[in-house]
């Protein structure tokens, strides 16, 4: 496996371990306010320092951890299923249905996405869930449109017609020779996904229409840092820091995904 | 005085870190003016790579040895610069697949007359275009303005081939290297362009090499014939038929294409599969597989003697007698 | 055993709101008869129809006209054993075999599907299959991109026959393989014949293998029948002209 594959796998992995294990990692809830001592610099019982209400950020952090990842893996997961169903659809059977869907994809990119979530949250408020949601039912164009172009190319490969010959059901057909064939974009897509999507719940709690307090975010700390930028720079630095590596390790994981999955087949032909 | 000499020509393919393939080993040949000659064996036997080298566009991971001599210059050592002297100049290629080779994007006038400015350093547009339409008619394409004006998708398969070959020859080179020029054409195309490269091997007296898996078609345009095997010469004569061959792995090529005027009987067959390239062996490769294998073949590996790599080869005396 | 009566197949093209549709016709009229136990060579250039009446008679493609008539039946694949009796040999080796699957895996499919076996007979099965195109059962935990053209050729071979056809067609099985590998599948397709009675519908544009071969030939010239019989009529006594210029171009041939 390559070296890019094994760096964003170990990275990611180490991340949503320190999410899902962090009571491990620390004492401190995410909650607890200590007014006395607020935006006190980082040190060893609060390495890295404490907010604008006196609670420790590493602990917002790592449960900021559990809430911005899941996010993102949610998202990404409702974004994939919408899209790869009616990728598939569209590529398998053609025609009309296929014209349909692909107009209402058109449809759905002349909206811009940000303006779209936007409007969602307002209209439907801001909390975790709807967050997950909304981001998964903006983002499922692109993958749709990828899946099709699979599915359409590899329904016209002679091995689906050897399938046709044995008298194998379509549904055989679909799911055993079809998507196994196709799983090489999804894996990448969902990884480029998740970062994306970590991203843009960063980007709205920032706007303070994301995670709202007391829950933490990456997003929302960074949020409550931007006041004090030059008195406690660590509000900022760690949960930016986090963000950047989050989102670099699922990219370079999907890089290296795409990667592994295209040369390969080009590879095996002699 | 050879056109083309080669000697002791040997390529390996690195695989991965440590193993090597050898795809031709310490191969010998020389070419003269105006000689036409195929190259004969089927996948792996080398061809393709010897054609390769013969205008220094190896793979880049190939390791090369012994000279290749064009005009007395080993094309091996040259760098870039000089081997574009060489390329279209003194040696123009045509390929398989005319619609792979052609640009799609570039019309068959700016691909010809690109050729000939790069090489000939010729600028008046006038003197190219009526360069490239004599070109094109020498090349029996009828009607050579509108293929002139055309894209390559916008021509049929013979017509492709004729302007990639009217692109070889565009600088006038003394050698014409076609690299299974026919295999991806229909078979009354494929005649033609056998054709083709009789007549025009004859008005400019090239040195022709044709590099096939068909034997027949091989006899049919030359008279010497290369048969190459695992990564070696193993017969260089000239031949018209199958009892002029010597080796038996010639001989067996010959038993195994149908000949058209017998009537219907048992396919005959080579058993086996051709040799682990990766390996080194000191005995001769077509041992498995020869219909005449005797004592000596595994012992020693067999040396070119009088055209023929074989310990028990086909003489003319003994198929007489 | 196969009749094929007035077969026409056109392809149509059609632009994005209906605008002129470009049409291709493929096959325009094709009859002709496969007697039983017999070898029929389909012969003719790129365009001229041939695979397009070998994936009608498989039933990948659906012609538009016409009728073919298999074992005095419509042909028909609703079931399985209708399914089973007509099997295709793809030409494209390498894109006819599920890259993710294992050849035994590839093998067992249609045997699994048709004959319901299941665990060690199903193995079983796999392994004769295989051994009857020659060959070695190490093969069943190997990947398509492992195997060699040759050996993936007969991959495609065991398929179909692990189906028990009665009528095997073959697309250019041996268009892509070297001439001593050719040789090999060809001999194989001459057991099959002979032995296991199956008939073969071969389609080629190489007239050397028709002569060895076939017993019938059809020469097809833009979706039409330039020239039908028996391989030895057309080729000793050919009446079309453009019969006569395919056997002209074979190379090598002295009838020049």
């Amino acid at each position: 496996m390559n070296k890019m594959i094994m760096t964003g796998a170990i990275a990611a992995v180490l991340l949503i371990l320190s999410a899902i294990a962090a009571p491990l990692f620390t004492s401190y809830d995410y909650k607890t306010q200590d007014i006395s001592i607020r935006l006190s610099s980082p040190d060893t019982k609060h390495i890295f320092g404490t907010d604008e209400l006196g609670r420790d950020v590493f602990s917002r952090m790592l449960y900021g951890a559990r809430i911005s990842m899941t996010v993102g893996i949610i998202a990404v997961l409702i974004s994939a299923l919408i899209g790869i169903l009616l990728g598939s659809v569209a590529g398998y059977f053609g025609g009309l249905i296929d014209n349909i869907i692909m107009r209402f994809v058109d449809i759905m990119l002349t909206i811009p996405t940000l303006f779209l979530i936007l409007m969602l949250i307002v209209f439907l408020g801001p909390s975790i869930i709807n967050v997950m949601i909304i981001i998964g039912l903006t983002s499922w164009t692109d993958i749709a449109r990828l899946i099709r172009a699979e599915v359409m190319s590899v329904k016209k490969l002679a091995y689906v017609d050897a399938a046709k010959l044995i008298g194998l059901r379509k549904r055989t057909i679909i799911f055993k020779h079809i998507m196994p064939n196709i799983l090489g974009p999804i894996f990448v897509y969902m990884t480029f996904g998740i970062s994306g999507a970590i991203l843009t719940e960063s980007g709205l709690s920032f706007l303070g229409l994301g995670v709202q307090p007391p829950y933490p975010s990456w997003g929302n700390i960074l949020t409550a840092g931007k006041d004090y930028i030059h008195t406690a720079w660590w509000m900022v630095f760690y949960p930016g820091l986090a963000i950047f590596i989050a989102v670099f390790s699922y990219n370079i994981l999907g890089e290296g995904l795409r990667d592994y999955f295209n040369p390969r087949l080009k590879k095996e032909n002699k | 005085m050879s056109v083309i000499e080669i000697k002791a020509l040997s390529v390996d393919y690195k695989l991965g870190q440590k193993q090597l393939l050898h795809a031709l080993k310490s191969v010998n040949l020389a070419i003269g003016a105006g000689e036409a000659l195929a190259i004969v064996g089927e996948s792996g036997c080398g061809k393709s790579t010897l054609a390769s080298s013969l205008v220094n566009l190896l793979a880049l991971n190939s390791i090369s040895s012994g000279t290749v001599l064009i005009d007395n210059k080993n094309i091996l050592e040259m760098t870039n610069k000089e081997l574009e002297s060489v390329r279209g100049v003194k040696a123009g290629t045509i390929f398989q697949d005319p619609a792979a080779s052609l640009n799609p994007v570039f019309s068959v006038k700016e691909q010809i007359e690109e050729t000939i400015m790069a090489h000939l350093k010729i600028k008046d547009k006038l003197k190219l275009k009526e360069m490239a339409i004599k070109l094109l008619e020498e090349t029996g394409i009828k009607e050579a303005q509108r293929v002139y004006e055309s894209y390559p998708h916008q021509l049929s398969g013979g017509q492709q081939q004729r302007v990639m070959i009217a692109i070889a020859l565009s600088c006038s080179p003394k050698i014409l290297i076609a690299d299974e020029p026919t295999t991806a054409l229909d078979v009354t195309v494929q005649a033609q362009i056998i054709e083709l490269l009789k007549r025009l091997k004859k008005e400019r007296n090239l040195s022709l090499i044709l590099i096939t898996h068909d034997l027949h078609l091989a006899l049919d345009l030359c008279k010497r014939v290369i048969v190459m095997y695992a990564g070696e010469i193993v017969e260089d004569t000239i031949m018209q038929n199958k009892e002029a061959s010597a080796h038996p792995y010639t001989r067996a090529l010959f038993e195994i294409i149908p000949d058209i005027n017998e009537n219907k009987r048992e396919f005959a067959v080579i058993p086996g599969e051709v040799p682990d390239l990766k390996m080194v062996m000191n005995e001769c490769y077509f041992k498995n597989r020869c219909h005449k294998v005797g004592e000596k073949c595994g012992k020693a590996h067999p040396e070119m003697v009088n055209g023929v790599r074989c310990f028990y080869p086909y003489t003319k005396e003994r198929v007489k007698s | 055993m196969l009749k094929v009566i007035n077969l026409k197949k056109v392809f149509t093209n059609e632009k994005m709101f209906g605008k002129g549709k470009t049409e291709v016709i493929a096959v325009a009229g094709v009859s002709f008869e496969v007697k039983d136990g017999t070898i029929m060579a389909i012969v003719g250039e790129s365009g001229s129809g041939k695979t397009t009446i070998a994936r009608c008679l498989a039933g990948i493609e659906i012609p538009d006209e016409g009728e073919i008539i298999f074992n005095n039946e419509p042909l028909m694949f609703d079931t399985k054993e209708k399914r089973a009796a007509v099997q295709y040999v793809f030409q494209d080796t390498f894109g006819s075999l599920n890259p993710r699957m294992k050849i035994g895996d590839i093998i067992a499919e249609p045997i699994g599907f048709h004959f319901n076996k299941t665990g060690n007979e199903l193995r079983l099965g796999v392994i004769a299959c295989l051994e009857s195109v020659g060959l070695k059962t190490e093969i069943e935990n190997k990947y398509p991109h492992e195997l060699s053209g040759g050996q993936r050729q007969r991959v495609v071979i065991a398929r179909a026959l692990a189906m028990r056809p009665s009528l095997l067609i073959a697309d250019e099985p041996v268009s892509s393989l070297d001439v001593s590998v050719q040789a090999q599948i060809l001999s194989l397709f001459q057991k099959l014949n002979k032995e296991n009675k199956i008939s073969i519908v071969f389609i080629t544009h190489d007239l050397r293998l028709v002569k060895s071969l076939a017993d019938d030939i059809i020469v097809l010239k833009d979706g039409k029948i330039e020239e039908q019989g028996s391989v030895e009529n057309v080729f000793c006594k050919p009446k079309s002209a453009y019969t006569k210029l395919l056997l002209s171009s074979i190379p090598g041939n002295p009838q020049k």
